[in-house]
């Protein structure tokens, strides 16, 4: 109770000391929220890429054409064999006329063009999905030999995109986000150090007394774990429109797959972006008192 | 215990603010300081809660030598003592009772026991009406007795004020010195630093002269002027 109640006192001054000092205040605050609001877009896209990879990785097709004149049961034992493996997901057979009526489809709004095709000149095909883009290479260079595979298609190149995008973004965000945080070390190591100067005589009449340093520092620590959390708030309720918006967006886009809002995931941005305020906030003050209070 | 042995205090290597000064103060002696503007009063004050180091000489607080304290052992030397600054240094922002609370706080005491100790304190200074104030709305006189709380609420061994009666009408000194006789009373080594002949007169105490730098004069049981030594400007 008593600790409670000192820290509600000292917590109390930090608010007096913000209020003071207005203007620092509303600077801090705004770059503070504007460095976490810009590093929970990067988690957000982040992890929206990362919804959109793992939803397109498992439409990974290697497809597997077939020889129009390979037996039934070669085809049936190379589907088998596939299917006997653990990382195959499943294994689907088309055959020459579903493959012409897929292409019908597709080109539904022209059909003049698929006109001249009498002949079906589309083979049949393998296709195999797995979440294992390694298996699916390997199976596509072992079965290039394969006396009834006319052709192999791998149909990866939409996810290695993917994911390079992501891993460029995810490079960037850091980098970006490791700039703002320096930033934004400094903007609130500026405001401690405009605090503690204005505190100069009561830090010196503190010092007589007895104080030790832990005692003198606490308030401005907490000042700028103030600065963190209010900037955490900021940018919680703006990242979290941004999370929605961006949902509604991959609902849009992949929209074969249910993709749900995970409030889990928004729960653990905000706690990421609490933390991430409280030790930038209460770093910046850190190494700002040890700099400037040495009255 | 208080011992100052051969101690000399230089400003900026020109100005000699305590020149080659001996002194022993026992435990629950009670001290007038006196000596003109400048003749370094609030310096030896100063040496004693080592807001400053003594350029020459030793000085000794309970037996201490305050030249090899360590930095972090700083702190604890000046919780052994209650200070009255000559310009009060009371927070402006904090209400009377949050002051005295205060200096609770700084011992490691917290907020409710603080409180209560700092009321205690208030009303032996006789200002426990005036604990929601803030120092701003009070008179001068009840701005020193606030400041005296503030030093003795963790009952210090020694208590030291610097000119706590300057600038106050006659019965208002008078009154702030009898505070002061009872802190002692306490059992509170007491220190006070002066100008106010009247005061030193009035109350038969110890009373050490500086001039200059140097001690002119240490009467145990004394008056101000003596053999014609005016400690006055
Ligand atoms: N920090 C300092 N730097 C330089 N000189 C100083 C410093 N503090 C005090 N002095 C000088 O040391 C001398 C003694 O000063 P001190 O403050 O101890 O006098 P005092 O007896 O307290 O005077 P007063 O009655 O005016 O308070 C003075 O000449 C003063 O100018
Ligand atoms: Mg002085």
């Amino acid at each position: 109770m008593a600790a409670l109640s000192y820290i509600a006192s000292m917590s109390g001054s930090a608010v007096v000391n913000a209020w003071r000092h207005r203007t620092m205040t509303v600077i801090t605050v705004l770059i503070v929220s504007l460095m976490m609001t810009t590093l929970g877009m990067f988690l957000v896209v982040e992890n929206a890429l990362s919804v959109m990879i793992a939803s397109l990785e498992e439409q990974v097709n290697l497809i597997i054409y077939l020889e129009d004149e390979a037996p039934p049961s070669d085809v049936l034992a190379l589907r088998q064999e596939l299917l006997d493996d653990a990382r195959t997901i499943s294994v689907e057979y088309v055959t020459k006329e579903q493959a012409l009526e897929r292409l019908r489809a597709s080109f539904q709004d022209e059909p003049d063009l698929l006109q001249p095709l009498l002949d079906n000149p589309l083979p049949a095909s393998l296709e195999v999905r797995s979440d294992d883009p390694e298996f699916l290479q390997s199976q596509a260079s072992a079965l290039l030999g394969n006396p009834i595979v006319e052709d192999i298609d791998l149909a990866q190149d939409v996810v290695d995109n993917l994911i390079r995008i992501s891993q460029v973004a995810t490079f960037l965000g850091y980098a970006l986000g490791a700039g703002l945080a320096l930033v934004a070390l400094f903007v609130i190591g500026s405001a401690i150090r405009l605090t503690v100067y204005a505190r100069r005589g009561e830090i010196e009449v503190l010092r007589l007394m007895g104080a030790s340093d832990h005692f003198i520092r606490w308030p401005f620590l907490l000042e700028g774990v103030f600065f963190g959390l209010i900037g955490a708030l900021v940018s919680s309720i703006l990242v979290g429109i941004a999370y929605i918006w961006v949902h509604e967006l991959l609902q849009q886009l992949i929209s074969f797959l249910p993709v749900s809002l995970d409030i889990t995931y928004l729960l653990r941005l905000i706690l990421i972006l609490a933390l991430f305020g409280i030790a930038i906030g209460g770093l910046g003050s850190y190494l700002s008192v040890r700099r400037f209070l040495t009255i | 215990m208080i011992v100052l042995r051969n101690v000399s205090k230089v400003y900026d290597l020109r100005v000699t603010a305590l020149d080659d000064v001996t002194l022993s103060i026992p435990k629950g002696d009670f001290v007038f300081l006196v000596g003109h503007n400048g003749a370094g009063k609030t310096t030896l004050l100063s040496l004693l809660v080592r807001a400053d180091q003594a350029s020459s000489g030793v000085v000794l607080v309970g037996g201490q030598d305050l030249a090899l304290l360590k930095e972090s052992e700083v702190p604890l030397l000046r919780r052994r003592f209650g200070i009255v600054f000559q310009d009060l240094k009371l927070f402006p922002k904090k209400t009377v009772a949050e002051n005295v609370a205060l200096a609770m706080q700084v011992q490691g005491c917290t907020g409710k026991r603080a409180h209560i100790s700092a009321a205690d304190a208030l009303e032996l200074v006789g200002l426990q009406h005036r604990a929601s104030f803030l120092p701003g709305q009070i008179s001068g006189g009840e701005q020193r007795k606030a400041a005296i709380a503030r030093a003795i609420v963790h009952r210090p061994e020694i208590f030291i004020a610097d000119e706590p009666t300057a600038s106050l009408p006659p019965e208002a000194a008078w009154e702030i010195t009898c505070l002061l006789m009872e802190v002692n009373r306490l059992g509170i080594t007491t220190l006070v630093a002066t100008h106010d002949r009247d005061v030193v007169d009035g109350f038969s105490r110890r009373v050490v002269a500086l001039d200059n730098g140097r001690i002119a004069r240490d009467v145990q049981i004394g008056k101000f002027m003596e053999n014609g030594v005016n400690a006055t400007t």
